[in-house]
């Protein structure tokens, strides 16, 4: 290659005004560069200070919650990751758990056409005359609500939903949010993940 | 006197909760009251085992970009990913949904926002600052699945490519506008490869619950996650849907919808180091020109006439001109979509839904709650006018972006090499091969003129 004089120079003032127009571009990305950084550290900042190493969970408010059953069938998970609980220090006993009982049952034993539970997950058990104790046999529990409904409108509001968090998996948008007609369910501090009725016996 | 105490308690906290004692509780001489079991969180969201995890993806997608300049070794990296954060993970929580819960944790004063996952969001923005996009190339599990579905890749016309571009900040801005006032998380919503996920996480628990050591202890159950509900309905079709446009059209999700993807491409185009087409100086040999699926390779421009200078010039004045006009056009118009998007808000769903009368658990929630109606309809109006500010900004913002792409196209730019769009570029490595100077780096082929 053997370039004239005059190309020489051509190429010369080239390359200078594109290296000088190039310094010129990498100048601004640095500066727009140096400013995301300081946005994405004003974010940490920001963010950090209102944020939490521990984490939240999803949980029902029981005092909001209305037993609607939407819970049973909203959840990702088959069958819910919402199932009853029983806040024991609560319950009166009934011998005619309106929780447990049909509206119109038969007679009152724990025959499947008596019982409120589509799965039969509560079981019945005599403890002393005329006092029965009611547990939920959690994997049967399908979270429809139906007892809660029938022991909240006429007993003493003992049985409640919860999100189990032996099942949740803690979807970062809860499918029951959106569904929840009482706007019940939010997220809470993992270390106290769950909300329960009444007082907890001390034993 | 402590048990009157505690009866007391008792009777405040029923209160409290809505319940009445219609039936005093027994007082058991002997019976012991069972316990009401709380079973713990097996996992709280992002662990900082994810962080580490990603971080360790990040930083093997700049090497294998950057220094080794390896397809396969991305390849392998996105199918870990695919494989982690995809099935194991099952699919969330992910960077991308993720946005909305800073959005929501900036403004809302009720919502937690753990610190693994605020750096679980922001970890791949400074990685796209330091090495460009490669969190969508090797590190994201959307990414992996478009990247393994692609068969035969076919050209979407620029006339079409370029305002579907647009679409990633429309969406990223409505997404935040709406979790900003608490409403629903759309972008985990309309996922449309979460029920895959979801699905695959299930059908390897089932394998694995088959093969688990047969003792008498059980599988922990939040392992048997079967999801039903999500699998079926609209979004999954929409969701099939796009896995089948996947096979002939390279990423579109990341290219046309991705909202994370609109935060990681303007910070990619001011990065500080990114993978290029060649190793060394680009020889305009034009074998890369159909290299790239996504049409992120830009060739070397014309030599344009003088003539057009003053043209060109005009059209450059016109856009300058043009932003008060933009910003504020499109923060009206996106005020126009607050009444319908409000809807998205349960507390306004639910006003809208009583205002509408009947019998409904929306209307029985509302006697339980002791709001009245016209209450509810009043803070849905709140909420609804909290969202038009938030949508009025998110529109001006769309209005700014849209300014600043026209801009681009009217500033002329001379390109002499086949180069790398840094807002397109996913960091895939797919262009490598393409070019003989790399392949004379790694001794393939001689000494290329």
């Amino acid at each position: 290659m053997n370039p004239s004089q005059d190309n020489q120079s051509q190429s010369d003032t080239d390359s200078a005004s594109q290296k000088k127009e190039l310094s010129r571009r990498d100048f601004l990305r640095s500066c727009l560069r140096g400013s995301a950084v300081v946005g994405i550290g004003g974010v940490i900042g920001v963010a950090t200070a209102r944020s939490s190493a521990a984490g939240s969970v999803w949980q029902i408010d029981p005092a909001k919650c209305t037993a609607c059953g939407r819970c049973a069938e909203a959840c990702i998970l088959t069958p819910s990751a919402v199932k009853c609980v029983h806040a024991f220090a609560m319950c009166g006993y009934c011998k005619l758990c309106t929780g447990f009982f049909d509206n119109q049952p038969h007679k009152l034993n724990s025959g499947a056409e008596n019982q409120l539970c589509p799965t039969g997950a509560i079981v019945r058990t005599f403890v002393e005359d005329p006092y029965y104790e009611y547990k939920i046999d959690e994997p049967l529990c399908i979270g429809c609500g139906l007892c809660v409904k029938g022991c909240s409108s006429f007993g003493n509001g003992s049985l409640f939903l919860q999100i189990r968090h032996d099942r949740c998996v803690n979807c970062n948008q809860c499918r029951i949010v959106d569904r929840c007609p009482s706007q019940a369910v939010r997220r809470i501090p993992a270390a106290q993940a769950y909300i329960i009725k009444g007082k907890e016996p001390k034993r | 006197m402590r048990r009157g105490l505690a009866i007391f308690v008792l009777l405040a906290a029923a209160q409290f909760a809505g319940a009445v004692e219609r039936f005093p509780p027994p007082d058991f001489s002997s019976h012991v009251l069972p316990t009401t079991a709380t079973p713990m969180p097996a996992r709280w969201g992002v662990s900082w085992l994810d962080v580490a995890l990603l971080a360790a993806t990040l930083g093997g997608a700049g090497y294998f970009a950057l220094v080794r300049r390896s397809r396969r070794g991305l390849v392998i990296l996105s199918l870990a990913a695919l494989a982690y954060f995809g099935f194991v993970r099952a699919g969330c929580i992910c960077p991308v949904g993720a946005i909305q819960n800073v959005s929501a944790g900036l403004t809302l004063s009720d919502v937690f926002l753990s610190l693994p996952l605020l750096v679980y969001v922001l970890l791949p923005l400074a990685t796209a600052l330091v090495v460009g996009r490669a969190f969508c190339g090797a590190a994201c599990p959307l990414g992996a699945i478009q990247d393994l579905l692609l068969i035969k890749p076919l050209r979407v016309p620029q006339w079409l490519a370029q305002p579907l571009g647009m679409l990633p900040f429309a969406y990223l801005l409505t997404a935040s506008a709406l979790a900003a006032i608490g409403g629903q998380f759309i972008i985990c919503r309309l996922d449309p490869f979460v029920g895959l996920f979801r699905a695959g996480h299930s059908a390897v628990l089932a394998v694995v619950q088959a093969a688990w050591p047969v003792t008498h202890q059980p599988m922990p159950s939040w392992l048997v996650a079967v999801p039903s509900a999500e699998v079926s309905g609209a979004v999954t079709l929409a969701g099939l849907a796009v896995l089948a446009i996947c096979t002939v059209i390279a990423r579109p999700y990341c290219r046309f919808l991705c909202p994370y993807g609109a935060i990681l491409s303007p910070l990619s185009v001011i990065s500080y180091r990114h993978c290029t087409v060649t190793p060394a100086e680009c020889v305009r040999c034009r074998l890369c020109e159909k290299a790239c699926p996504i049409d992120a390779i830009r060739p070397p421009t014309p030599e344009l006439p003088a003539s057009s200078r003053l043209a060109g010039k005009a059209s450059l004045v016109l856009v300058l001109a043009l932003l008060p006009l933009l910003v504020a056009a499109m923060a009206w118009a996106a005020t126009r979509f607050a009444p319908a998007l409000a809807s998205l808000h349960p507390a306004v769903h639910d006003a809208r839904v009583v205002a509408q009368g009947g019998n409904s658990p929306e209307f029985d929630a509302m006697l339980g709650s002791g709001l009245s109606p016209g209450q509810m309809m009043e803070r849905a109006a709140v909420l609804q006018s909290h969202l038009r500010d938030a949508m009025a900004i998110a529109g001006g913002l769309f209005g700014l972006v849209l300014w600043v792409k026209l801009l681009a196209r009217s500033l002329r730019r001379r390109r002499l090499d086949y180069t790398i769009d840094k807002s397109a570029c996913v960091s895939c490595g797919r262009c490598f091969r393409y070019c003989p100077i790399e392949l004379q780096r790694l001794k393939r082929i001689g000494r290329v003129q």
